[in-house]
């Protein structure tokens, strides 16, 4: 019984681990548009959907939010590095706008930070 | 809505917005401006896939009902856009209130159903299966119906492989609920929905508990959106018309009746009413308005109608950049807010992680029954609330930025906030700033006839003159309702004085040098009632009337009346207070010891003002500087806190860290005071969020706390921390 319970312990911490591994490893999704405006779409259903997005610096990025849910918590998306706070009516398609100045990566939350985004700036 | 003021008439056509769902790409937006053009009466029509609407620029008649059904034949719903920004909130504020109600609705629904639930199990403990039977419906109930957010949570995150808040409030709900019904209908074993039953009620208490304060955090903007008007009068094409504001232009003459508000910021151009200013500048009394005088879009016109041209419209007047400013304060985040994010990204899966050590531990490594350990795995799981350390200073913020707002004192932001709570030393501009900025005359001494005649000679003399002094004695001369002389054969020496001749008699008014220029030789009284009023910090002017000196007058920039108590209370504060200024020391000395000031920095060329503020910051740490914003930028920027302050109407809004929109020094006081009870709201939020889960999640795994309960203090915990926030509305300032 104990060597059970050592092993299902080992288990469950490899897979922690190997949680660990796999965000750092996102590699994002790219814009869709590369001439001009870098343009993302994400949804807001439960969580942001793509996640994680990868944009290249210094040229102006479009990330267009539709919520599709009407959860209180994800009302506001806030991107802190760039002073955003933008309310997403449910069913609308709401633009983010802004320059990505510099490289690095930025998260961008709803109001409690249990939404989670990544901007990869590169 | 009302659709009428929507229309652009200049054209004789109209132009329509309509807002367009089902768009998924570019190219659906081309279709249906395709179709839409080909519509009769449908000059042109564009549609946005951005911003998902279409304009459609039509014949007057053309019913939108007619554009509605062209998009829908094309594949997509259309409505006639909602468009004013304050409509929005009202909509806004309607869909929140409905949030609210169902989030209350749902609370009630679920402790109707959980009370029988727990009636039968804790009370009667009933363990008969009419019993058991009873409480897995009701339980049922509560756990798929109004526990299927959670699971809809759950989903989307595991399907882009991630977890959330309701991926552990589902695990654990359903682990305890499933377990239950196994051992009512197939084996052996206790029950207990009571535990899944209670939990999710508690759970849903504490959403409607949070909409409910969460609302209230971000007033603020609202507040001040709704100080807008909503339409304008403008003339054009000769003709008065009603427009929404945003369709104002600039250099639009606008037409403002008794008791109307306002719409844009702009100049006065025909009539004359006093406007009440107390929304934006905090100013109590009416303010007069004459031609060629600014008013500021949402004040409110009191007693006559004007026309005044637009100066600035959009998102350029005064209220939509302090509406600006607040949005922006409440998107920021304090630097210490960094650690919180972090924690929370690693939250979730940390929390699964160490629920399932926690089950393994007491089943397999303690041996005990797996009852136990189901239910120390689900108090693990519901108990860790990383809400709580999400809105620890996000919540604070908002309330603190936007109490601030609406007293008049705007904080740009989380560092700013943080910069006035560590603030040391206070550096005063002086000229605007301490004092009125404005000399006036503050004595008379009269040497022949009475002080009034000496007023009005002077006055009478330097009203044809242009210098900054002589404005002072005219004004003087003004206020006390006198009436002025016409001089003759006037003449300016620049730098000394005027000559003039008045009623026969042959006046100087001017410098020490004027009349030595004109060898008048002073009294040694004279002399030195002119040295104590230079000691003073004073500007003395020597009137003399046919070769003999008859007064002297004393101008001088005089302090506010709020400056003194305002830095008295800044050392009953510990803040050493110091002035700068280019005034030679005489008067700089004199005007600080009026105010009370520690230390005095004068002769500094406006240059190097920021030079000194590097050295002070260089010798005793951290330093604020007061300036009005337009002069003193670079000391403002050099500072680690900004404070400009604006004179009601001219606000320099980009300098400076926080603004203070009255001209009261008071509110740098104000200002600090609520940037330290805002930071140590956040200081705390922080803390009781670190706290709770460090001390909550040992307390559930340890098993010495029943799940429901721990489900309670989860919902409870997020919302002390909003409540706690919201104290700050009520912090005497």
């Amino acid at each position: 019984m104990k060597t059970i319970g050592f092993i299902l312990i080992a288990v469950v911490v490899l897979l922690y681990v190997w949680w660990l591994k796999y965000t750092r490893g996102q590699k994002g999704v790219s814009a869709k548009e590369s001439t001009g405006i870098q343009v993302f779409d994400i949804l807001v259903k439960g969580v942001y959907s793509p996640n994680v997005i990868r944009a290249k610096v210094g040229r102006p990025v479009r990330i267009n939010f539709i919520r599709k849910e009407d959860n209180e918590c994800s009302r506001f998306v806030v991107f802190s590095d760039f002073k955003i706070r933008k309310e997403l009516p449910e069913g609308e398609v709401v633009p983010v706008e802004f320059m990505p100045d510099r490289p690095g990566e930025f998260s961008f939350t709803c109001d409690m930070s249990m939404y989670r985004g990544k901007l990869i700036v590169e | 809505m009302d659709n009428e003021n929507l229309n652009d008439k200049t054209s004789g056509n109209i132009k329509k917005i309509f807002e367009i769902t089902g768009m998924h790409c570019a190219s659906c937006a081309l279709t249906i401006e395709a179709r839409l053009n080909k519509l009769p009466g449908v000059n042109k029509a564009t549609v946005n896939f951005a911003t998902q609407k279409a304009a459609v620029e039509c014949e007057e008649n053309l019913p939108d009902e007619k554009v509605v059904e062209a998009v829908k034949a094309s594949g997509y719903l259309a409505a006639p856009a909602k468009e004013a920004a304050d409509e929005d909130f009202d909509h806004d504020q309607s869909v929140r209130e409905m949030e609210i109600k169902k989030e209350r609705d749902l609370f009630i629904f679920s402790l109707a159903l959980t009370i029988p639930v727990v009636i039968l199990s804790m009370i009667l403990r009933d363990k008969s299966n009419t019993s058991l039977m009873v409480q897995s419906l009701l339980a049922g109930i509560v756990q798929f119906y109004v526990g299927v957010r959670f699971y809809r949570g759950f989903y989307y995150a595991a399907k882009n492989q991630t977890a959330n808040m309701d991926t552990l409030i589902a695990i654990g709900t359903s682990a305890a609920y499933l377990y239950s019904l196994a051992t009512t209908y197939l084996m052996k074993g206790e029950v207990f929905y009571e535990t899944s039953a209670l939990l999710i009620t508690f759970v849903i208490l504490g959403k409607w508990l949070e909409a409910k304060v969460k609302g209230r955090a971000g007033e603020a903007i609202k507040k001040l959106l709704g100080l807008q008007a909503k339409t304008a009068r403008v003339v054009r094409d000769g003709q008065e018309i009603d427009l929404p504001i945003k369709e104002v232009k600039l250099d639009d003459v606008v037409i403002v009746r008794p008791g109307e508000k306002i719409p844009v910021d702009g100049k006065v151009v025909e009539g004359r009413s006093s406007v009440d200013e107390s929304m934006i500048s905090g100013e109590s009394l009416p303010v007069e308005k004459n031609v060629g005088d600014f008013v500021v879009g949402a004040t409110l016109n009191k007693t006559g109608s004007f026309r005044f041209q637009a100066t600035k419209v959009g998102k350029d007047t005064v209220l939509a950049q302090i509406i600006k400013v607040v949005e922006e304060a409440q998107s920021s985040k304090a630097p210490i807010q960094k650690f919180a994010d972090t924690v929370s990204g690693f939250f979730v899966p940390t929390v699964v992680a160490l629920s399932l050590i926690t089950f393994i531990i007491w089943y397999f490594l303690v041996l005990s029954p797996f009852v136990a350990a189901l239910l120390a795995f689900t108090a693990v799981l519901v108990i860790a609330c990383p809400c709580a350390l999400g809105l620890a200073t996000p919540t604070a913020i908002m309330v603190g930025t936007g109490r601030g707002a609406q007293e008049g004192i705007l904080i740009k932001g989380g560092e700013a906030l943080e910069a006035a709570n560590k603030i040391r030393t206070v550096v005063f501009d002086k000229t605007g700033t301490l004092t009125r900025g404005k000399p006036v005359v503050t004595d008379l001494t009269a040497y022949q006839g009475s002080k009034t005649e000496l007023l009005r000679q002077a006055a009478s003399i330097e009203k044809i003159s242009e210098h900054p002094l002589a404005e002072a004695i005219v004004n003087s001369a003004k206020e006390k309702n006198l009436e002025l002389l016409k001089p003759e054969k006037f003449e300016a020496i620049p730098g000394h004085g005027v000559m003039a001749e008045l009623a026969g008699k042959q006046f100087l008014v001017g410098t020490e040098k004027l009349m030595i220029k004109f060898d008048l030789k002073m009294a040694d009284a004279v002399k030195a009632d002119k040295s104590r009023l230079e000691a003073e910090g004073k500007t003395v002017m020597i009137v003399a009337a046919d070769k003999e000196i008859v007064g002297l007058i004393a101008v001088a920039d005089t302090l506010k009346d709020s400056s003194k108590e305002a830095i008295a209370e800044l050392k009953k504060m510990g803040i050493k207070t110091i002035m700068i200024t280019g005034d030679n020391r005489n008067t700089a000395q004199a005007i600080a010891r009026q105010a009370g000031i520690d230390e005095v920095l004068a002769e500094v060329l406006p240059e190097d003002k920021a030079k000194e503020i590097k050295s002070l910051q260089l010798s005793g740490g951290r330093v604020a500087m007061v300036g009005d914003g337009i002069n003193d930028a670079p000391a403002l920027t050099q500072a680690n806190l900004g404070i400009a302050m604006g004179s009601g109407t001219d606000i320099a809004i980009e300098a400076g860290g926080i603004v203070l929109i009255k001209n009261d020094l008071r509110d740098v006081i104000r200002a600090i005071k609520l940037s330290r009870a805002t930071m140590s709201k956040i200081k705390q939020n922080m803390f009781w969020a670190l706290f709770y889960n460090s001390v909550g999640i040992p307390i559930a795994a340890f098993g010495l706390l029943r799940a429901e309960f721990a489900g309670l203090a989860m919902a409870l915990s997020s919302v002390s921390v909003v409540a706690n926030s919201l104290l700050l509305k009520r912090k005497k300032l």
